[in-house]
């Protein structure tokens, strides 16, 4: 980032923004890889209730500052915190967190209902209380709850992590690229969940290449360039 | 701008192919030099120098000790084992690069499948005939007549054949594929448990007709090996017919197996092996099992994993035999046995632990802990593990070799198996380590050694009790209770010390 000062999303006035502090914290970020700056001096923060959608081209490094957040990447210099921590791979950080920046995974053997069931129930939560199928009927994947992950297609995975993702209590989402291989009436769907999940007092970080979801997500855009531009 | 014509009417020649694909190899490997021609020679001349003798000896020894059910069912497990080996690889495919280039373009199904169909028809008459000539070296008085060697060779190629065309009719019809690997899993059950009996029966001969005559099998073999051999050409010229994914299926399947071999990292054949079965895997109706959280949710996990695999519990049930086999044979050999046989039964459901430790993404996802996740993932394996030990040493203690309360003794080794199965499980061979030993034929990654006994070093240190037992406790002297004590506080010691590290508690994964 040359300007490395990206700052901030606009404040949103329903949000009541920085008066509940921000979810998330980047300063002075900077990531490279061997000899190549990906990012460079990056300045963001998030207020809590706010959604952010990052925007840029390939490779301007939306995934890295998104495993930055979540502390799946070491920076080289700078620091981010989150809820006023650093992010760390402890059960408590974890316990706020999901996402889907990972590389995707699932456990041979088990139905998607089952993976459903068990995020519930090892998060503390009931998988019986109608959450998991309100959540399936949203992503259109009520059908598949007795088909094994590795069976699905690439939507019906992507609909199947993000299934996973939601049925699970969480105060950030970290969201890379979620309307990824969905159909048009999918990423309705999705939008419409992700603003239910805002007004429930959730943030949301996305990095994201269709501006049409964003908008509908009611996301501020905060657009990456390339380091060397 | 990419253009469109129309495709051709016809395919490639045959002939074009071939060169093509001749000068294709060339160009990517360079042409065959006489000298690395005179290395592959050496090396088969140096290896029948070497190892020709010794195995010379297994498969024709200098005098017949005379038919016996070891014997038999030896013969019988090396055929299956062939058959299992066949259905791993595919038998007919092509290389990766093939399966992506020329697979899907119009050339000639039959020109890049006949070089598999010739490899697996000849490993097979070679495997078949030697198996055969193995069995005669056992059974026939000498001096043998060459009449009786032909039959056992024909009789053998032949079998061997027939194995052969199994495995490629299974290769294109799913549905038989899994019956014909679960009649090959209960046969080589049934080997193995005639083979037990036999071994608690205090031994016996089969009857001396079992096998019929070499005039016999000569004629039959005669009369059965053109019709085979005519069923392998029929499978050759219906090459063309062949399904692609099947060939592209398979051909990925083996491509992995030669990742592993090329990498020296054994865990992708495990990984590839596993997602082929879970793709195949059909009848899975979701269970209750997580959703009445009865039992805490990794436990319930693995109950599910073992539900769906039952294919691998009967294996467990046939290898708890193996010690009473060899309970009369060197100590070694039962040590051996008894310690990876239990680590083996405690590794039945380490596919999910490997899955978390190459990527914990679901971890997070289920927040847990490292202590929660083996606190949860140590219960199924170490009763599984208890109950493969105390099958195991009790059906040893049955051939009289072993006197005393073996069965506990196996029954308390369980969950030392299970920590050293959570260890094993963990690590990959490119994990362990990148330092190389030099040998005369080259480098060699430190990794694969310590794959190899990565777990056993654990169940053997935590497993010591049993092992000093197997020692100096064996029949006439009597198994001591406080053996079975010892060894009980031990694997309870070897779960405490895993459960109870402070950075278990802390972190999230495995």
């Amino acid at each position: 980032m040359p300007d490395g000062k990206i700052s901030a999303t606009r404040d949103r006035e329903s949000s009541g923004a920085v008066a509940g502090g921000y979810a998330v914290e980047v300063t002075d970020l900077t990531v490279t890889y061997g000899s190549t700056t990906v990012i460079d001096g990056l300045n963001l923060q998030v207020p809590t209730g706010a959604v952010v959608a990052l925007t840029g081209e390939n490779g301007v490094g939306k995934s890295t500052l998104l495993r930055c957040v979540t502390g799946l990447q070491q920076a080289s210099g700078g620091a981010v915190t989150v809820f006023g921590e650093p992010p760390e791979s402890g059960p408590v950080f974890w316990r706020q967190v999901a996402t889907t920046v990972e590389s995707p995974t699932w456990y041979h053997g088990l139905t998607v209902r089952e993976h459903l069931d068990l995020v519930r129930v090892a998060n503390g939560e009931d998988p019986a209380d109608g959450r998991i199928d309100e959540v399936c009927a949203l992503l259109g994947i009520t059908g598949l709850a007795d088909s094994l992950p590795i069976t699905l297609s690439s939507g019906q995975r992507q609909r199947f992590l993000l299934a996973a993702t939601f049925v699970r209590p969480s105060r950030l989402l970290v969201l890379d690229e979620p309307e990824q291989r969905l159909d048009t009436a999918a990423k309705r769907a999705l939008a419409a969940h992700l603003r239910d999940y805002l007004a429930g007092g959730g943030t949301l970080l996305m990095a994201s290449h269709d501006e049409r979801f964003w908008h509908d997500v009611g996301a501020d855009e905060v657009g990456l360039r390339r380091a060397e531009d | 701008m990419t253009t469109t014509h129309a495709p051709a009417h016809t395919p490639a020649a045959p002939a074009d192919v071939r060169r093509r694909l001749r000068r294709m190899r060339v160009a990517a490997v360079g042409r065959v030099d006489p000298s690395s021609v005179y290395c592959v020679l050496l090396a088969i001349v140096m290896a029948v120098v070497l190892f020709g003798r010794p195995l010379g000896v297994v498969v024709w020894p200098a005098d017949a000790a005379g038919l016996s059910v070891p014997v038999l069912v030896g013969a019988g497990l090396v055929l299956l084992a062939f058959l299992g080996v066949l259905r791993r690889l595919g038998p007919v495919v092509v290389s990766r690069a093939d399966a992506t280039w020329l697979l899907p373009a119009p050339v000639p199904r039959r020109t890049l499948l006949t070089p598999a169909l010739l490899l697996t028809a000849l490993s097979a008459t070679v495997v078949g005939g030697l198996v055969g000539l193995a069995v005669a070296g056992r059974a026939a008085e000498r001096p043998v007549t060459s009449a009786v060697v032909v039959a056992a060779v024909a009789g053998g190629a032949t079998i061997g054949l027939l194995l052969a065309l199994l495995a490629v009719h299974a290769q294109t019809r799913p549905r038989s594929g899994r019956a014909v690997d679960l009649i090959a899993g209960i046969a080589a059950a049934a080997l193995v448990a005639v083979a037990v009996h036999e071994r608690l029966t205090g031994g016996y001969a089969p009857p001396g007709d079992v096998l019929p005559p070499a005039s016999v099998i000569l004629v039959a073999a005669g009369v059965a090996l053109p019709l085979v051999l005519a069923a392998v050409v029929s499978v050759w010229w219906r090459l063309d017919s062949w399904p692609t994914h099947r060939i592209a299926e398979t051909s990925a399947a083996t491509g992995s197996y030669a990742d592993a071999v090329f990498a020296i990292e054994p865990s992708f054949i495990s990984a590839q092996s596993s997602r082929r079965y879970w793709r195949h895997r059909t009848g899975i109706r979701t269970s209750r099992l997580l959703r009445d959280r009865r039992v805490p949710p990794l436990v319930a996990q693995d109950l599910l994993q073992v539900r769906r695999k039952p294919g691998r519990l009967l294996w467990l049930v046939g290898t708890a035999t193996a010690p009473a086999v060899v309970a009369d044979g060197p100590v070694w050999l039962l040590i051996g046995i008894v310690l990876v046989g239990a680590l083996a039964a405690a590794s039945v459901t380490g596919e999910a632990t490997h899955s978390d430790a190459s990527n914990p993404a679901a971890l997070r996802l289920l927040g847990l802990t490292f202590r929660q996740v083996y606190a949860q993932r140590l219960v199924v394996p170490a009763g599984i593990a208890a109950l493969w030990g105390a099958i195991a040493l009790g059906a040893a203690q049955a051939t009289d070799a072993l006197s005393g309360p073996w069965w506990a003794l196996g029954l308390a080794a369980g969950p030392a198996a299970a920590v050293a199965a959570l260890y094993r499980a963990k690590i990959s061979a490119n994990s362990l380590g990148h330092i190389f030993i030099d040998t005369p034929a080259g480098a060699f990654p430190s990794g694969l050694l310590l794959w190899l006994v990565n777990g056993v070093d654990v169940v053997a240190v935590l497993g010591l009790p049993m092992v000093i037992a197997l020692v100096t406790e064996r029949a006439p002297e009597h198994l001591s209770w406080s053996s079975v004590l010892v060894q009980a506080m031990l694997s309870v010691a070897g779960c405490l010390v895993l459960l109870l590290r402070r950075k278990t508690a802390r972190i999230v994964g495995v």
